[in-house]
């Protein structure tokens, strides 16, 4: 019987110390009074992990840290260097040689700083996103049971990319009566360059406790949405089909309603640059619009030009007459003949440089 | 009266084909010496072939040099043709008559020179035949290319036309036995003439024809080069009256090279008798009334500029008027302004030295210009940075001056395979002028 | 008299043939580059660029947390990452750091890359098409085709492109790559080289090298399309990020239509106040030569220039 007790004694001490140990003890800390927090610093994160690590305490209170450099495995030095934000607080350098680092300061507002490692460091991604949440020391009771017990849900339409989508959240306190007029964020999850949340919108939940928020999509595919309100958050999926693929439109130039469609003649690759960003290629291209004037009235000056001279040469081979053959078996037009075949060659050069146009500016195109 | 006239046109002829036979020791010492400079000038090409533009002063500030503004330079030079064959011709100034072969010739060999001063500055020379297969019609490079083709191939033509009776006339003098490729070379650019009333009139309209069309194109020719810089956002290049600016400025300078070529040419081949006081006397009011055109838009243009002073022409005009280039822009304005105005307007002394000192001047003067133009620009900084700077290096020297020996060797050879006046033309307008006045006594000419 | 003039003997018949075949064939050469275009492949498969998105690719730097790596006593390292990633030839920096000056007296440091602007005037007067728009609004250079005029130096009013004078020093591994204008490497003499966006690294979902590489996170990569922006730590919607930041383009008034933003600061998220005097670092190459900006004397025989021509050869 002692037996049992000891072992139910023993479970009921171990089962709380293997939750807080199975718990991810490096997703969130909160700050114990008088002992500093010490949180590693290693080339896996910060205490070894490597996405979000957050850190509570309490507004009002010295926060004391103590960074400690982690990376003592590795045969290279790798330095490290934490910054604080909001309170511009450096750590000194960790590294093999200083292991440890202190800093304090007292946590005066509400609110969010984030801490990262400033140096290029391996692993200087896994050291970005250390945030410190400050919280309010007390909160009141009736609050608290309202936010913790309160359940958001979301409903999302499916709808294509370029059209409205309307997103609904609906927020209902323990009694299940709707909670009215409570601000509600909308966030989208986004994978760009890096995975993060964006926020969308903001919307007040009407007397139903439902509040819309009109989002038009830019994104295609299953797009993960999430509600927050206060503390709780709640996810959805949405499927964004095919709509509208573009919705940013460079322009430059002038654009008057006076227009009409360039003329183009080549292959489709050159209507834009080629295989691995090559240069353009040339097609026959008259720009339409206005601009195709100028173009078209400079090519004709120019045939009229080289026509004119072209003119003057026939004007120097009709000159020998039957009288003056020359002597010999001497062509005496010779120098006129060479003379218009030459002009010909340039003028077809000259105009064809100008007709066969590159396209310099696709980004406009489309 | 009449042997007055043979006793005219046997001198004249005598004269004009004298070059064309007899070379003298001077002549030939003046080639070598032009070759000498020309061979040195490819030498210094040959090293920034190999070195690439390194070998240059230019940088990454101040990314055009001597060659651009050099090119922009011949260009200008190049306007002479246009003005005074076409412009005097279309106004009837009989007096031009002589020295229209001598523009024409300034023309194309200034041409010459310009085009090849831009393919000099080209990075990659061996891509040069891009311009033609990926040509952009937008580019203003594109449009030069089209205005100094059309521009050379009409002077050419414009240099031919009126020399077709000339050459006739050689080939027949020589048909009395000398070697027989002159005499084919001759028969061919002579294009079968014999002076007959038809073909005079043929060779009349094509001459007009030109005339008309070597002006616009002409003007184009420098005006699209103007371009290069107008489109740009420079300070001092971002400017609205920048082509006609360029425009009047080259035939500034055309003007004082012509001047310098007829005084040059007067002196060597003994044309005294043919280009007279008069010639210089009017080409110095044309000379003038340029000056004073041009001057009125370098005052307009620094005027306006510098009554707002944009933040980056304040630079500009601080570094010009009055900082490190100040002695390039006002050795600039008292060569080409200040004192030909003087030689010009207060005629002390002979005119014909007086009016060469001016063309120099005018042509020292313009050329600085041309750097003013180009250099100062491009020293301004664009970003928070120190002004650029730029010191030309002994290569760009070197084609520089290889640039001036041979526009010079080409006119000096051009003086020897064909007469430098058309004396043929000025016989018949002598013959003319002569049987009005039969029966006068004649006067001195 | 006429029909004598019109009746053609065989030389002259076969003089005019040949005469017309040149002409002929001399017309031909540039329309067949044109129309043995049309023989190739119109297959582009739509299929493909279907799948990929249309983006529009811009930049913005918070300007509130670049403080010119001071705070941490080193060069840019913006600067240095492009450097090392694109093997970028002694002396050019494509993204460049510049202190400006504030009203006040005091300074802020201004990360400046190519700014790839919509209607770039470097685009404009190119003659022959070397530097050029993709689809993505990225401003390219293909080094293949440049004549090296450098018009396009002299347009650019941000000071943004560099001319390879003489033989680019690069270190040795940069002359075994294949040649593409995405990355610009090997360099190649007599060309025109500047900042890419590192278009081959975007493709990968990889930040550009300088976005990647500030230890500020300063730099964010945006997408006009999709409306949203990173720096690799951070996503934003970036229509709301810049007007919540008051975001401004350098030299927006002459019209370039610049595609980098940035958002008016001095340093301040990580303390630099304005009036701090510390001065950025010049960016260092680890290749190269001391002589790399030597240029000969004005006169040949200067024997006291110690400019060689053997080194620039190296």
């Amino acid at each position: 019987m002692r037996f049992k007790l000891l072992v139910i004694g023993i479970a009921i001490i171990l089962l709380p110390a293997l939750a807080i140990l199975t718990t991810p003890v490096s997703i969130s800390l909160a700050q114990t009074d008088g002992e500093p927090i010490r949180i590693e610093v290693s080339r896996h994160g910060f205490n070894q992990t490597p996405g979000e690590f957050r850190l509570e305490v309490e507004a009002g209170q010295e926060v004391v840290i103590t960074f400690v450099y982690g990376d003592g495995d590795q045969s290279d030095n790798n330095p490290h260097r934490i910054f604080i934000t909001g309170y511009n607080i450096f750590s000194a350098v960790l590294d093999r040689g200083n292991q440890e680092s202190t800093v304090r300061f007292t946590a005066n507002e509400t609110g969010e700083v984030s801490f990262m490692c400033v140096l290029s460091c391996v692993g200087h991604d896994n050291l970005q996103k250390g945030t410190i949440t400050i919280q309010q020391a007390t909160k009141p009771l009736e609050e608290k049971e309202e936010t913790s017990s309160a359940l958001l849900s979301l409903v999302a339409e499916q709808s294509l990319s370029g059209q409205s989508l309307s997103l609904k959240a609906s927020l209902r306190n323990s009694q299940d009566k709707p909670i009215v007029n409570a601000p509600v964020k909308f966030l989208i999850k986004v994978d760009f360059f890096t995975t993060g949340l964006i926020e969308i919108g903001e919307a007040v939940t009407d007397d139903e406790g439902v509040a819309v928020l009109e989002y038009i999509p830019r994104q295609t595919g299953d797009v993960e949405v999430l509600a927050r309100y206060k503390g709780i958050e709640t996810t959805g999926l949405v499927s964004i089909g095919e709509g509208a693929k573009t919705f940013y439109q460079a322009e430059t130039g002038l654009h008057s309603e006076v227009s009409w469609p360039e003329v183009f003649v080549g292959p489709q690759s050159a209507l834009e640059p080629g295989e691995g960003g090559a240069a353009p290629v040339i097609g026959i291209r008259i720009p339409g619009g206005l601009p195709s004037l100028l173009l078209l009235a400079y090519i004709l000056t120019i045939i009229m030009v080289w026509s004119f001279y072209i003119r003057v040469m026939y004007q120097v081979f009709r000159i020998p007459s039957e009288v003056a053959r020359g002597t010999g078996n001497v062509n005496i037009r010779l120098v006129p003949l060479t003379g218009m075949t030459v002009m010909l060659i340039l003028v077809t050069l000259l105009v064809l440089i100008l007709i066969t146009g590159l396209y310099s500016h696709p980004h406009i195109l489309h | 009266m009449r042997s007055r006239a043979e006793d005219y046109s046997q001198r004249l002829t005598r004269i004009s084909l004298a070059p064309l036979t007899q070379t003298t020791r001077g002549f030939q010492l003046f080639v070598l010496a032009l070759l000498a400079v020309i061979a040195w000038g490819a030498y210094a090409y040959i090293v920034q072939l190999r070195y690439g533009l390194l070998a240059t002063g230019m940088n990454n500030t101040v990314s055009w040099g001597f060659y651009i503004f050099n090119f922009v330079f011949w260009i200008g030079v190049s306007h002479v043709g246009a003005l005074i064959s076409a412009i005097l011709r279309l106004t009837h100034a009989g007096w031009r008559t002589p020295i229209t072969r001598m523009g024409e010739l300034v023309t194309i060999s200034a041409l010459m020179i310009g085009a090849s001063m831009i393919f000099i500055d080209l990075g990659r020379p061996d891509r040069v035949l891009n311009l033609i297969w990926y040509g952009r019609f937008q580019s203003p490079l594109i449009w030069d290319l089209i205005g100094v083709t059309t521009y050379l191939v009409g002077s050419v033509v414009y240099l031919f036309l009126p020399s077709i009776p000339d050459f006739a006339f050689m080939r027949d003098r020589l048909k009395r036995g000398a070697s027989t490729l002159k005499l084919k070379i001759y028969t061919y650019l002579a294009v079968g003439w014999t002076g007959t009333p038809e073909q005079r009139e043929r060779l009349d309209r094509a001459s007009h024809i030109m005339t008309v069309m070597i002006i616009p194109v002409a003007i184009s020719v420098h005006t699209v080069v103007s371009f290069v810089f107008a489109m740009t956002l420079r300070p001092g290049w971002d400017a609205t009256a920048l082509a006609p600016n360029f425009v009047i400025g080259a035939l500034f300078s055309g003007i004082g090279a012509v001047l310098v070529v007829m005084a040059a040419f007067r002196k060597f081949y003994h044309l005294e008798e043919y280009i007279t006081k008069r010639h210089f006397r009017n080409m110095s009011y044309l000379l003038l009334v340029l000056l004073f055109a041009y001057f009125y838009f370098v005052l307009t243009e620094y005027l306006t500029v510098g009554y707002k002073l944009r933040i980056e022409e304040l630079h500009l005009f601080t570094l010009l008027l009055l900082g490190k280039n100040a002695l390039w822009f006002w050795s600039f304005f008292i060569s080409a302004f200040v004192i030909p105005v003087f030689l010009i307007l207060f005629p002390k002394g002979p005119i014909i030295p007086r009016l060469a000192v001016a063309g120099i001047l005018v042509n020292a003067g313009m050329w600085i210009k041309r750097f003013v133009i180009v250099i100062p620009t491009l020293q301004v900084p664009l970003m928070p940075f120190e002004f650029g700077n730029y010191t030309p290096t002994w290569v760009e020297i070197s084609i520089v001056a290889a640039g001036f020996a041979g526009f010079t060797l080409i006119l000096a050879i051009f003086a020897r395979i064909m007469p430098v006046m058309p004396f043929v033309e000025m016989t018949e307008e002598a013959e003319t002028e002569a049987s009005h006045q039969t029966g006068m006594l004649g006067r001195e000419r | 008299m006429r029909r004598e003039d019109k009746s053609l003997t065989r030389r002259q018949f076969i003089k005019r043939a040949a005469g017309t075949a040149g002409f002929l064939a001399a017309l031909s050469s540039p329309l067949a580059l044109a129309l043995n275009q049309v023989k190739a492949s119109d297959s582009s498969s739509e299929s493909a660029s279907a799948k990929e998105k249309i983006r529009a690719w811009c930049m913005v730097i918070d300007l509130k947390k670049c403080e010119g790596c001071v705070t941490i006593d080193a060069s840019p390292q913006c600067t240095q990452a492009c450097i090392k990633g694109h093997f970028v030839p002694k002396g050019q920096e494509w993204i460049q750091v510049y202190e400006a000056e504030l009203p006040g007296g005091g300074s802020f440091f201004m990360p400046t890359p190519c700014y790839h602007c919509e209607n770039a005037p470097c685009v404009n007067v190119c003659p022959v098409a070397a530097t050029y728009h993709t689809k993505d609004g990225i401003v390219l250079i293909d080094q293949r085709r440049c004549i090296g005029c450098r018009f396009c130096i002299a347009a650019c009013p941000y000071h943004r492109r560099f001319f390879n004078w003489g033989t680019p020093q690069q270190p040795p591994e940069a002359l075994f790559a294949e040649y593409s204008p995405e990355t610009q490497v090997p360099a190649i003499k007599g060309t025109v080289m500047k900042c890419d966006f590192c278009p081959d690294m975007m493709r990968k979902g990889k930040l550009p090298y300088c976005a990647s590489g500030c230890p500020m996170k300063a730099i964010y990569m945006g997408d006009l399309n999709e409306d949203v922006a990173s720096n690799g730590v951070d996503v934003v919607q970036l229509s709301q990020f810049l007007d919540r930041n008051n975001a401004f383009r350098h030299k927006e008034d002459l019209g370039t239509q610049p595609r980098v933003y940035y958002l008016p600061g001095h340093g301040q998220s990580f303390g630099r106040t304005p009036d701090d005097s510390r001065e950025f670092k010049n960016p260092e190459w680890s290749w190269g030569g001391e002589d790399y900006e030597r240029r000969p004397s004005v006169w040949p025989w200067d024997k006291t220039d110690k400019w060689t021509w053997e080194a620039q050869l190296k």
